[in-house]
């Protein structure tokens, strides 16, 4: 009776669900100079020169994914595997599994859609810096009047939100990264990934596009839709939040861009439990 | 039978070796009085008659002569007031009249008797404390059911047992398990519903006997992650009697109010609705003698209609319930007695959608119901043996269409067309839906017939007070439980219409977007085989201790469409309990007890994984209309469960492991005060997780796909990080009713941690994911008070009654599924829902909900029989909880909306009569 009691006690312990999905954590290492854009360097609309700021809020969105493999010979940098090219348009990379550090999300105001990643901004009088003084792009109100109040900004986030606290708004808070020399770190765990001995993780940042003459332009991200996310019906106004297309990993050449960075990859082990590093050493140079 | 009495110890002192414990009979919906016969010096008479008789005892009065301990043992009682009297020559005769019996209950009895003495009668004790268990709960007997406010149906009656939440939807949840899985054993028959793990049937209120709720049970004969919920039922009696009951209750003139809470709990406005509420119950019971002491008949019918109208909508949700009940007990030797039972319940309810954007023509009905019968044969060869055999079979359907048409256009059903004769089914004519439901129909455009079988075979023995170191009770038994289920899902005509909105909720400005084609409708079944074997042995190594052990094995086969197994596993379920009687007085006992229960499974799990499908293709309307040509083709795709769902890996029969430790005493006569604390750990939750689709960092958006294609796939898993942790503190005073009343108050501390409260929920719980995504916890509360209290006033002829039932709950978390419109980015599942694998903030909770009911009873003088006037108001502070949590919902602005409530102020006015 007690070898009964004690074997069935223990049989869920040893339950082996035969589930192939695990976590792979990692850590990512950005360079200062990912961070570094040419900025328009007056406020004269006559004068175009730009100078190099370091700024981790021009970091945009990363994308992580676990591939089968990466290719380094298609294109001038390196890519996941991807199916065959039919009617010239590139074929699916169909990734294990992937993630995300920094994300869109809207806030608050329709200027706003696919211009604000999370983890970048510690409160709303950061953001309301970022855009006017580097991007030269100030958040304008859904009347279209520049925005001068945080707390405007604020009051408008609690109403449309419904939210009673603004630790809610998940596109203000503590910084995605942390500094290390010259490089930004950051922590990120694929979810849910198919394992796959011997698999690679590869990833891409998006980054903000910044000119000195189309300055209405500053701070919008090709991985974004401005037509996606959720549909708001406000008085008279209908406009679309925005949102991240949903074949970023499948299709991540469609969306790189001058200014991007892609990572060289990284090859995970035997062990998923290993922890990972992904280095973004490659910058994407624009032709011109 | 000698042989059997020689043979039989020495094989089960073997056994009882084996098992360690010994074991109690406790049978089924049944109890047992055991005691010993003493003289005025304490001694032990051999040899005395002890005589038991009850009115509710078939086969006349039972005698039993003490053994050379003085003791004797009635076993297989049903529930009720026994008489009880000792008698040996020389001694005086000593009865003691109205011994209580209830379901599972072992009542010790001394029976002192005094030499040379007058002979005595006495009113027996009523223990308070059961000294000899356990298990939590509480048992609802004829003294509770008549004179507490708790509802007339046993779903409702359920709901007063601590640690027990009435959800509103009739499958309470107990102890932090869900609402489906709950185990509902009906004279020893389990009548669980076999394809959700719910109630199967409605039931006669009147037809029970007892009913008792065990939120934790060692006895292996049962088995639920949730409560045990046992009913025993009437029989009859050597008195032809006749009652019949009306009822009417009406809630419309309760003050109408509902309201919008903002993620912190905060209430933003109150939103008054025109939604009306009236109730009808018409009851009668025949029940008496076909043969003196030795056939009995029992009658019921229920017929119960209610009308509830919701939210801006016209026509009321119209429930129409017929409930037959009959049983013949015969007795023909008192070694044999046998019980064949039949029922049935028909119901329809018209108007299920209650959604202001259905129009009336496009509403639907559900025809409800089925029938179930048994037949039970009880063997006794010794008074110290008795055994048991049970064979049932229950069908129940659940049938969905369009509401039948009508002329009556002052009814204001679905209207007939000209040619259509009244009550006309349409199954022709395509339906259409736009968002938010169909309201540009002419019918409901769907339909839905769904039949489930059960079929039962049980056996089992006791073998009581045997001698080996103590005093053994030992059950063993065996049980097979067969279901099939097939159901069958269509479109009218084949057809459906799927209308886009131009503007939202207008449906002038509708048209057609694009519709469905099917090449039939979509037929699904499945089956189950489930093989339990238990035994058990209650140990009495001294007098005021018992040790009860059990082991109770499960084997479950589930299988789908094409006959693959689902689930498939064999479960140990080990049980054991102490119980201590400090000072043998029956008043005082501690208590401890662990145990192991499994959830062995319900075919509506296969649903997700069957092979068969239907054919269907999508052609498009009028906004396509411009070459937009999409991805929809004019070929029929097949579409079966597997598409969308898939097995992941082995399943683990979802378990729990539950502790208990408590004291209980009897401070003063028939009143108790008590202490537990029970905890509660269960793995391997049935839960979906999703293969396909990538998410972000926290899981807010999606980013890419597995497999290329935009789909969400599922696949069903039991993994053990699927899990729930439950806490449950009482503080409990309980009186039995004596000297006119009776009260119990609970208070209940509890804490509970789970993923996915529902066993079979829609969000995503991956397992990082399981973490912070669950759905609506709704015995989530931290505090629980629980009360019920009755007065008979002392005016007699014409008693009054005066009962009292609340209940308060503190509020339960708001819920953490996000509620997402169609088309935004994180809804692409399409499914409604999006997700959060990051909680942001701090959400707040739900009102605390308090419900406060009175009842009134009046004896009224006439010449014959006996007239009751009724009187009841439930709901006085009109915050019950609302109908189903599952009514309510974070919508994508992040505010808290109920849709309404079930339950208004609700006053009843009955009368009852019986001869």
């Amino acid at each position: 009776m007690l070898t009964i009691l004690i074997a069935s006690l223990l049989g869920g312990c040893g339950y082996n669900e035969e589930i192939r999905e695990t976590e792979i954590k990692g850590k990512l290492v950005v360079p200062k100079a990912a961070a570094t854009r040419n900025v328009k360097a007056t406020t004269d609309p006559l004068d175009l020169s730009t100078v190099p700021l370091q700024d981790p809020r021009l970091l945009g969105p990363i994308y992580i994914g676990a591939y089968a493999a990466i290719d380094e010979n298609s294109r001038p940098y390196p890519i996941p595997f991807q199916g065959p090219v039919i009617d010239g348009e590139e074929g699916d990379t169909f990734p294990y599994g992937g993630t995300g550090v920094g994300r869109f999300d809207f806030a608050c105001y329709k200027f706003l859609a696919c211009k604000v990643t999370t983890g970048r901004f510690a409160d709303y009088a950061d953001m309301m810096d970022y855009f006017t003084n580097v991007l030269q792009n100030p958040i304008k109100d859904n009347q279209g009047e520049i925005l001068n109040s945080e707390v405007e900004f604020e009051q408008q986030c609690l109403d449309y939100y419904y939210e009673v606290a603004s630790d809610n708004m998940a596109f203000i808070g503590p910084s995605d990264f942390k500094e290390e020399g010259d490089n930004y770190v950051a922590e990120f765990e694929l979810f849910h990934t198919t394992f796959v001995p011997g698999m690679a993780v590869w990833g891409f940042m998006d980054a903000p596009q910044i000119s000195a003459d189309k300055l209405d332009l500053n701070g919008t991200f090709s991985t974004c839709s401005a037509s996606g996310g959720r549909t708001v019906y406000k008085y008279d106004q209908t406009y679309d939040e925005g949102g991240a297309y949903t074949d970023i990993l499948n299709r991540p050449t469609q969306y790189i861009d001058a200014d991007d960075w892609v990572s060289s990859g990284t090859i995970v082990g035997d062990d998923p439990s290993t922890e990972i590093t992904l280095n973004l050493d490659i910058p994407i140079i624009s032709e011109q | 039978m000698k042989i059997l009495r020689w043979q039989l110890p020495r094989f089960l002192a073997v056994l009882a070796g084996f098992l360690m414990f010994g074991g109690s009979a406790q049978a089924a919906a049944t109890g047992i009085i055991k005691g010993v016969v003493l003289d005025d010096g304490g001694v032990e008479i051999p040899g005395a008659v002890v005589t038991l008789t009850s009115p509710a005892l078939i086969g006349g009065a039972q005698q039993r002569s003490a053994d050379d301990e003085g003791r004797f043992i009635f076993s297989d009682l049903p529930p009720g007031g026994y008489d009880l009297s000792a008698a040996k020559e020389g001694f005086s005769t000593v009865t003691k009249r109205g011994v209580p019996v209830g379901i599972g209950r072992t009542v010790e009895v001394t029976m002192e008797l005094k030499y040379g003495g007058a002979d005595v009668l006495v009113v027996s004790e009523r223990p308070v404390v059961d000294t000899e268990s356990a298990n939590t709960g509480q048992t609802f007997n004829q003294d509770f059911l008549s004179r507490i406010p708790a509802g007339r149906s046993y779903q409702e009656v359920v709901g007063s047992t601590p640690g027990v939440v009435d959800n509103g939807s009739g499958n309470p949840n107990s102890m932090g398990a869900s609402y489906n899985e709950n185990s509902i054993v009906m004279d020893g028959v389990n009548i669980t519903d076999p394809v959700t793990g719910t109630f199967s049937l409605n039931f006669n209120f009147d037809a029970l006997d007892e009913v008792q709720v065990t939120t934790t049970g060692f006895d292996p004969e049962y088995n639920a992650l949730g409560a045990i919920i046992q009913l025993s039922t009437e029989s009859g009696g050597n008195t032809l009697k006749v009652s019949t009951a009306g009822y009417y209750s009406n809630g419309n003139w309760s003050p109408q109010y509902d309201a919008v809470y903002a993620a912190d709990g905060t209430q933003l406005s109150p939103t008054g609705f025109d939604r009306q509420f009236q109730a009808a119950e018409v009851a009668l019971e025949v029940s008496g003698p076909i043969v003196k002491d030795r056939v009995w008949f029992y009658g019921s019918y229920n017929y119960n209609r209610s009308l509830f109208t919701g939210a801006g909508v016209r026509n009321p949700r119209d429930f129409d319930g017929h409930y037959f009940y009959s049983k013949i007990t015969a007795q023909p030797t008192s070694a044999h007695r046998v019980s064949v039972v039949f029922g049935a319940n028909p119901t329809t309810i018209d108007n299920i959608n209650q959604s202001r954007y259905v129009l009336p023509d496009a509403e639907e009905r559900q025809a409800q119901g089925g029938f179930f019968t048994n037949v039970k044969w009880n063997f006794f060869p010794s008074n110290r043996i008795t055994t048991e055999a049970i064979a049932s079979i229950q069908k129940s359907y659940i049938d969905v269409s369009g509401v039948p048409c009508t002329h009556d256009e002052k009814l204001g059903y679905n209207p007939c067309g000209e040619r259509q004769a009244e009550n006309f089914i349409d199954f022709e004519t395509p339906g259409r839906v736009g968002v938010g439901g169909a309201y540009s129909a002419r019918n409901s455009g769907t339909y839905y017939i769904d039949d489930r079988w059960n079929a039962t075979f049980k056996v089992k023995a006791n073998f009581l007070q045997l001698d080996l170191l103590g005093k053994h009770d030992i059950k063993v038994g065996a049980e097979n439980n067969s279901t099939w289920w097939t159901n069958v899902q269509g479109y009218s005509g084949n057809s459906m219409y799927i209308d886009t909105y131009l503007v939202p909720y207008d449906p002038d400005s509708l048209a057609s977007g694009y519709w469905y084609e099917t090449t039939g409708p979509y037929v699904y079944s499945a089956s189950g085989a489930h093989w339990v074997a238990f035994a058990a042995d209650s140990y009495k190594p001294i007098e005021n201790l018992t040790i009860f052990g059990g082991l109770r094995l499960d084997s479950t086969d589930i299988r789908n469409d094409v006959g693959a197994s689902i689930l498939k596993e064999t479960v140990f379920g080990p049980r054991i309990s102490i119980s201590w009687d400090p000072f043998a007085d029956q008043k005082t006992k501690f208590f401890g007890g662990y145990g192991r229960f499994t959830d062995i499974g319900r075919l509506g799990i296969t649903r997700y994984l069957g092979e068969s499908g239907l054919g269907y293709k999508i052609l498009l309307g009028e906004p396509y209309g411009g070459g937009n040509t999409s991805n929809f083709s004019n070929v029929y795709t097949r579409f079966d469960g597997r598409d969308a769902y898939d097995l992941g890996g082995n399943l683990l029969a979802p378990r729990e492991d539950a502790f208990v430790l408590g004291a209980q005493r009897e401070v003063v006569p028939d009143t108790a005060v008590g202490v537990n604390f029970t905890a509660k750990f269960t793995r391997g939750v049935y839960a979906f997780d999703e293969t396909n689709l990538i998410y972000d960092e926290d899981g807010y958006q999606y980013i890419g796909q597995k497999n290329g294609q935009l789909e969400a796939l599922y696949r069903l898993r039991t993994p053990l990080v699927s899990r729930r942790d439950y806490y449950q503190t009482d503080v409990q005073l309980v009186r039995n009713f004596a000297e006119r009343w009776l009260a119990q108050l609970t208070y209940s501390y509890v804490v509970s941690k789970g993923t996915v409260q529902d066993s079979l929920g829609y969000g995503l719980s991956n397992p990082s994911q399981i973490d912070v995504m669950y759905g609506n916890l709704d015995t989530d509360v931290r505090h629980q008070v629980k009360l019920a209290a009755a007065w008979d006033i002392p005016n007699d002829p014409w008693t009054t009654r005066i009962g009292v039932s609340g209940q308060f709950f503190s509020g339960s978390p708001l819920s953490r599924y996000y509620y997402a419109p169609g088309g935004a980015v994180y809804d692409l599942a399409g499914d409604g829902y999006g997700m959060l694998r990051e909680p942001l903030g701090t959400y707040g909770r739900n009102e605390p909900i308090y419900d406060l009911a009175v009842q009134f009873t009046q004896d009224l003088p006439v010449k014959k029989g006996k007239l009751q006037a009724y009187g009841q108001v439930e709901n006085i502070t009109n915050a019950t909880l609302p109908y189903g949590v599952y009514d309510a919902y974070i919508s994508y602005e992040n505010r808290y909306v109920v849709y309404g409530r079930q339950y208004p102020i609700n006053g009843t006015l009955g009368l009852k009569y019986e001869f």
